[in-house]
């Protein structure tokens, strides 16, 4: 099995809301960021990978099963955190930790138990008088604890404060060294998915704008302050994601995609001169992926 | 699996099932006791047990059809809070899980539906019973069992839809009772006919009248008789 995850054209509409033609395809071991602004449709995606909502049309393959013809199948290998807390406030945390055992064929309750310690989560406290942070921890838990061969996190550490999202991260990060689990994590926390991530994709107004490993997608981005800039990069060895003047008279900023040092001489050639080129972190990678694939769409 | 299941089932329906256990039990017997005082107070005394006893019938099969909505809802309250995503997010077919559901509902019922019987035959046992008058607290509880467990199905069934299906359900029932007897109105006269069946006397037949589901809250609930 070389993908975790693979979609191919999956659509979906609700209402205004389209998803158009997602193709996924998460490598097996991999941690795969998933991001995109707030409403882009990653919470509706994960929704039709794991068969909880009907797609409009493509398919999708969860861990080698087709989904939904062998959901239940693909769900018992699925460790999954939603976006919000979704266990039984009335329960204490044994009870939730033993009701969602008894669902899961390889839930391990002595390993499930180390880790309520390790995340100081009191047994007999309701989990509806847990903090934000205790639930968070919980759910992570709950689906550490399945012994899941992929996790399937939705803004897994949203809200929460640096010292929990720490706990919570750490905890995937053992477990998935321990294992070799592929993560599935979507976040609109660009950093935070900087620093755990080997994949990225790209979702916005429910399309995936891109998905490449994340040194590809850093390395490959960046900012290049020009004098004497040429009007149109119609033969540009690389893509502009976005041009515009940098304040001073005489000096262009440009921000490349697929750019390669050699490529100095396509602006020697244009007769502009390179003054600068600076790396990007993440998060200005995906603000200028998205700046131009939304000015592509219009 | 269906021990846990059980066990949330309780924790999400025990202050539902608290005041329908108590009513459960004390509703039969109290029923007697006041057919018992009447017995010793009135002339004839076997009609006054059966007079007071025609008071007393119609609740039961409202407790029963009251218990069945409300376990049959407290059942669904924390799916429908979280909007059915732990329950789609676990490894078993969605008919497994639902079946599962309404088996722990239907167990739960089992407590106020014994406690009814308790009930019915602690209240025969505590009173003298009139010269051809016979008490019936087994069939009184089989049918108080078969009532909860009709409207426990039917809400649980109705409960198991979005509100959207709910809405648009009751919208459908509202548009055929209340379109359906209108077009009887004006058809009636324009056909020359008289007795045309509406839309509330096919609804009476299919469901009510025998053997509708709904015909055992209708038929005879005296916890004595003659």
């Amino acid at each position: 099995m070389r993908n975790a995850i693979e979609t191919r054209g999956l659509s979906y509409r609700a209402g205004s809301f389209e998803l158009r033609d997602v193709e996924l395809s998460v490598p097996a071991g991999s941690i795969y960021g998933f991001l995109g602004p707030n409403g882009a449709g990653k919470t509706t995606t994960i929704r039709l990978l794991l068969g909880m909502a009907r797609p409009a049309g493509g398919a999708i393959r969860l861990l080698g099963h087709e989904v939904p013809a062998e959901l239940p199948a693909a769900l018992a290998r699925i460790g999954y955190v939603p976006e919000r807390p979704h266990v039984y406030g009335a329960l204490t945390v044994a009870e939730a930790m033993r009701y969602h055992g008894a669902f899961w064929p390889d839930w391990d309750g002595a390993w499930a138990d180390s880790l309520r310690r390790r995340f100081d989560l009191p047994a007999d406290r309701r989990v509806s008088r847990l903090s934000k942070g205790e639930t968070g921890k919980l759910l992570i838990l709950l689906a550490l604890g399945q012994r899941p061969e992929l996790l399937v996190l939705d803004e897994p550490t949203d809200g929460l404060d640096p010292m929990v999202r720490r706990d919570v991260l750490t905890a995937v990060l053992d477990y998935v060294a321990e294992t070799g689990a592929t993560v599935f994590i979507s976040s609109h926390l660009v950093h935070e998915l900087e620093r755990i991530c080997d994949w990225v994709g790209v979702i916005d107004h429910g399309r995936l704008v891109a998905e490449l490993p994340i040194d590809a997608f850093k390395s490959g981005v960046k900012r290049i302050r020009l004098a004497g800039a040429p009007p149109e990069p119609s033969d540009a060895p690389f893509t502009v994601l976005s041009r515009f003047d940098d304040g001073l008279a005489t000096g262009e900023t440009w921000v490349v995609r697929g750019w390669q040092d050699p490529m100095r001489q396509y602006f020697t050639g244009a007769g502009a001169t390179v003054r600068d080129v600076v790396d990007l972190d993440l998060e200005e990678v995906f603000v200028e992926l998205l700046r131009s694939s939304r000015h592509a769409v219009r | 699996m269906f021990q846990q299941m059980l066990l949330s089932g309780w924790r999400s329906s025990r202050w539902v099932l608290a005041p329908f256990a108590v009513a459960a039990l004390g509703l039969p017997l109290l029923a007697m006791r006041t057919a018992g005082t009447a017995a010793r107070e009135i002339y004839a005394p076997g009609q006054a047990v059966l007079m007071v006893m025609e008071v007393w019938a119609p609740l039961f099969p409202a407790l029963a059809a009251l218990l069945g909505i409300a376990v049959a809802l407290a059942m669904w309250s924390w799916d429908h809070g979280g909007r059915h995503v732990y329950a789609l997010s676990l490894p078993l077919p969605r008919w497994r899980y639902v079946l599962m559901k309404m088996g722990a509902g239907a167990a739960l019922i089992g407590l106020p539906v014994g406690l009814f019987w308790i009930g019915s035959l602690m209240g025969v046992w505590s009173v003298d019973l009139p010269e051809g008058v016979r008490a019936y607290p087994l069939a009184l509880g089989l049918r108080f069992l078969l009532a909860t467990a009709i409207a426990y199905a039917a809400a649980f069934a109705l409960a198991a839809g979005t509100k959207r299906t709910v809405t648009w359900l009751l919208i459908g029932l509202l548009v055929f009772v209340v379109g359906g007897s209108l077009i009887v109105d004006v058809i009636q006269p324009l056909l020359g006919v008289d007795g045309l069946p509406t839309p509330l006397d096919l609804l009476d037949a299919a469901l009510i009248d025998w053997p509708g589901p709904f015909h055992v809250f209708g038929g005879n609930w005296m916890l004595v008789d003659v």
